[in-house]
């Protein structure tokens, strides 16, 4: 058996884990009014080293709750509003014509607005595919190549993207493959009764409020990697890999509902992301290990994006939240253990 | 039932176990769990072991009831069963099947990990348990698994002590109905079969002879098995007359003490002559039971009613081979007085006259079918209100959506030919043909094949409808799963468009092509 200074160890790291994280999340609770499951999700994948999609209609706060997690962090936040006639290189940068002190002239490239540690890609489905697949290297392996250099982006990195579901005219969707790249889709209801009371309370007064440095971007990569070791259990991996290859049509696990309306499932990005995430999760709840109630928690905002609606469900109304809610109905963690 | 307690020592640990990497602590909670598994499984599988063995101990009684009873149909002797051991053929292969059930549930086992999550999930452990029997087997633990298993060993105390909450499975009441049901319907056949069996036990001991003057008549079971001594006597006892000639005679005594545990059918006397004449006409109903011919003779005094009612009308036709047939072709010159003015009668107009009826030779009555109304003779004349009654019932019988059936004429001949040579025709009287097709008078009649839809008044088209519904199930299409690809575009921005047909430089080229046809004259 171990020792208990490695459980100490690791019993403060974990302790450490969850200030730091409550401290962030009161940080912008002061600006956002409820919607604590989107704050939680955002600062999971923050944490597990991921990119979040928000999706909600106008008006709910998105790019207010981007706004406070970056002044809560202390990063270096950019903003890219997304638009129809923007190219790669508003967002990667190019080669500028500049003019030195000799009175010569060089090319110098400029940094785009990527290049940056925590960037807001808002309404992102505005941009045309072109633009949109500008930000597949950044968002996976950390660097962006353009006008022959590769750049790497400095740590930590995140794209928190904002869409808007209605007003689809003139946008384009994302494709799946930088869909993937999202650890989460979260997607913001709108406040209660009580919640308006309070955002009006807040807002239409003199006072606004300020959002105070939680932690830093040093902190934020050690909390990364205490996450990183929290233990996984042979029976929560082999459930995370069920549960995705369950969404897969024509696979051995998968419901007949899911062969039925779905034309493509989740990627073993999708296993990699809920047991990142479920690690979070299990930290905040003061556990060390991963249990499979992690793994169901957080299969929603991890799969429903990576799930594609085929034509007769979305003739017939079906959502990916109603196909991964019935995996989770089909695949139980007491089947996968007994096999 | 699982609500033992413990006796805990520091950290949550029974005494005597050293920590929760100690298998002996896992062994319990697994063991807990296979418990907790195992009657789980014998809840679920309950109600589905004893439908399946009410199934099979219905089999048995049935197919003997329906032995039985072919038994009883064609004649033969039945069985002679007692309820209780018939009893026994129900409850014990329910018995049976329930118990091997049971014991073949009990008896499987579940893996070790299966019965710890068990205990983990109705807990509501978090996996506690399962994670810390998997890292206690690891020889050189990480510190967040070691910090685990330090984890798991606070919860150890609940996972052996408290009660583990069983799932709630709500059965459906036709699931928990149907077994009651199907064993209902078992004993309801085993308590047919013993009562088939008593009534023909019953009949045995009451069968008697009673004779009938010098010919005697031997009343019995019908099932009953001829006696040989019987038989040989037969022809001693019984005169050789016509047996059919007995239920002629006088009833002169009727046993009634001998008869009253007879069935009917076997109690009657033998049909008389004339009711024999009707079973060979089919009308008596033979076959039947009593209230069955009850009833039947009830419907056959119905149908002679309604033969008296009939018998004016079948009187006229027989007075109606006396009268001059109604050949249309002859009988102008010699009925005159009958003969209708020709003006009201070609004219067709039915102006005025409505439902009169006082034409009798309007076209107007003929058949609709009918292709020629002109030659057509005063054939339905309206002689009595039965036949009008019979029209409107008719139009009733159409939905009552025409306006009236006097109205829904064929069109009065129009026909405008000139004839054949110095022939005219016979036909024309200038108002239209025998075509279905309405010809114009005037000008538009001088206008070669313009025919006009005919349209009749009173009906809405040019002709019949036939509306034939067809009643099909709707079947889902089956089609293959679309490939993931690329999505383009969902609409265009006002204004703009975002994919051309042609490049640039295929549209100068189509524009030069065709400024140089323009230009040579080319069209």
């Amino acid at each position: 058996m171990s020792s208990p200074s490695t459980n100490d160890s690791a019993k403060a790291d974990a302790q450490r884990f969850r200030d730091v994280f409550g401290a962030v999340r009161d940080q912008v609770a002061r600006s956002i009014v409820g919607q604590t499951e989107i704050v939680d999700g955002v600062l999971t994948a923050l944490f597990a080293g991921g990119h979040v999609l928000l999706e909600g209609v106008p008006g709910l706060g998105k790019t207010m709750l981007v706004r406070a997690l970056s002044e809560a962090v202390d990063l270096d936040f950019r903003r890219i509003q997304f638009t129809p006639d923007m190219m790669p290189a508003d967002i990667q940068g190019t080669n500028v014509l500049s003019e030195d002190a000799s009175g010569g002239h060089s090319l110098q490239f400029q940094t785009g607005p990527l290049v940056s540690n925590l960037v807001l890609a808002d309404e992102i489905n505005r941009a045309t595919p072109k633009t949109q697949s500008a930000l597949l290297e950044a968002m996976q392996e950390r660097q962006i190549s353009v006008a022959g250099k590769t750049i790497q982006l400095q740590e930590p990195f995140c794209v928190m993207a904002t869409q808007n579901p209605v007003e689809q005219e003139g946008t384009y969707p994302l494709p799946e493959a930088q869909l993937d790249r999202f650890l989460f889709k979260l997607v913001v209801d709108y406040p209660t009764e009580t919640e308006v009371h309070e955002i009006l309370e807040r807002t239409t007064g003199s006072e606004q409020p300020e959002v105070q440095k939680a932690t830093d971007g040093a902190t934020i990569l050690e909390l990364r990697k205490t996450a990183r070791d929290v233990a996984v259990p042979e029976h929560v991996r082999n459930y995370a890999v069920r549960l995705v290859i369950a969404t897969q049509p024509g696979s051995p696990h998968a419901h007949p509902s899911v062969n039925e309306f779905c034309s493509l499932g989740s990627s073993p990005r999708g296993a990699q992301s809920l047991i990142l995430a479920g690690k979070v999760r299990a930290l905040l709840d003061g556990r060390f290990a991963v249990s499979t109630e992690d793994i169901r928690s957080i299969a929603l905002p991890v799969l429903r994006h990576r799930v594609l609606i085929n034509f007769r469900g979305q003739s017939e109304g079906v959502r990916a939240d109603d196909l991964i809610q019935e995996t989770l109905r089909h695949v139980s963690p007491e089947s996968v253990v007994a096999g | 039932m699982d609500s033992h307690t413990e006796s805990t020592g520091p950290m949550g640990l029974p005494d005597g176990s050293a920590e929760v990497g100690s298998t002996a602590v896992l062994d319990r909670i697994a063991a807990r769990g296979q418990a907790s598994r195992r009657g789980e499984r014998l809840r679920r599988a309950l109600p589905d072991l004893l439908a399946a063995a009410a199934r099979w101990s219905l089999l048995l009684p049935a197919s003997a009831l329906v032995i039985e009873l072919l038994r009883w149909a064609s004649g033969a002797r039945a069985t002679d069963i007692e309820f209780g051991p018939a009893l026994l053929l129900i409850l014990v292969p329910v018995a049976l099947l329930v118990v091997v059930g049971v014991l073949k549930l009990m008896r499987a086992a579940d893996s070790r990990r299966a019965n710890l999550l068990r205990v983990d999930r109705r807990l509501k452990l978090e996996d506690r348990m399962t994670t810390a029997d998997e890292f206690s087997r690891l020889q050189t633990p990480t510190r967040f698994q070691a910090a685990a298993l330090a984890d798991a060993e606070q919860f150890t105390s609940r996972a052996l002590s408290e009660a583990l909450a069983a799932e709630s499975a709500p059965a459906s009441g036709r699931s928990r109905m149907a077994p009651v049901l199907t064993l209902a319907g078992a004993f309801l056949c085993v308590f047919a079969i013993t009562w088939v069996s008593r009534q023909e036990t019953e009949l045995d001991e009451a069968s008697v002879d009673v004779s009938f003057g010098s010919g005697g008549v031997v009343f019995g079971t019908r099932d009953a098995e001829p006696d040989p001594a019987d038989e040989a006597e037969a022809p001693a006892d019984l005169p050789a007359e016509d047996p059919t000639e007995a239920p002629e005679r006088p009833d002169p005594i009727r046993d009634d003490s001998s008869t009253e545990r007879i069935p009917p059918q076997l109690s009657e006397s033998p049909p008389p002559l004339d009711q024999r004449e009707k079973e060979a006409a089919g009308r008596t109903g033979s076959g039947r039971a009593t209230q069955a011919e009850a009833s039947a003779s009830q419907s056959e005094a119905r149908a002679n009613s309604s033969n008296q009612q009939q018998s004016p009308q079948a009187a006229e036709q027989r007075e109606t081979p006396q009268r001059e047939p109604k050949d249309p072709k002859e009988p102008k010159a010699e009925r005159p007085e009958e003969q209708p003015e020709p003006s009201q009668d070609e004219s067709g107009a039915s102006a005025g006259r409505g439902a009169s009826r006082g034409s009798t030779s309007n076209p107007t009555n003929s058949p609709w079918e009918s292709k020629d109304q002109v030659e057509a003779p005063d054939e339905n004349e309206v002689e009595n209100e039965d036949e009008v009654d019979d029209e409107d019932e008719e139009q009733d019988a159409r939905g009552g959506v025409q306006p009236s059936l006097r109205d829904r004429k064929p069109p009065v001949n129009r026909d405008l030919q000139i004839g054949f040579g110095n022939q005219p025709n016979p036909d024309a009287n200038g108002r239209g043909g025998p075509s279905e097709q309405k010809k114009s008078r005037g000008v538009a009649s001088l206008v070669l094949g313009v025919p006009l839809p005919d349209r009749v008044r009173g009906q809405p088209n040019a002709g019949r409808i036939r509306i034939t519904q067809e009643r099909i199930l709707p079947t889902a299409e089956v089609g293959s799963n679309r490939p993931g690809e690329t999505r383009g575009s969902r609409s265009d921005e006002t204004g703009r468009t975002a994919q051309r047909d042609f490049d640039p430089a295929a549209l100068v080229l189509i524009r030069n092509y065709f400024l140089l046809r323009r230009r040579t004259g080319d069209s």
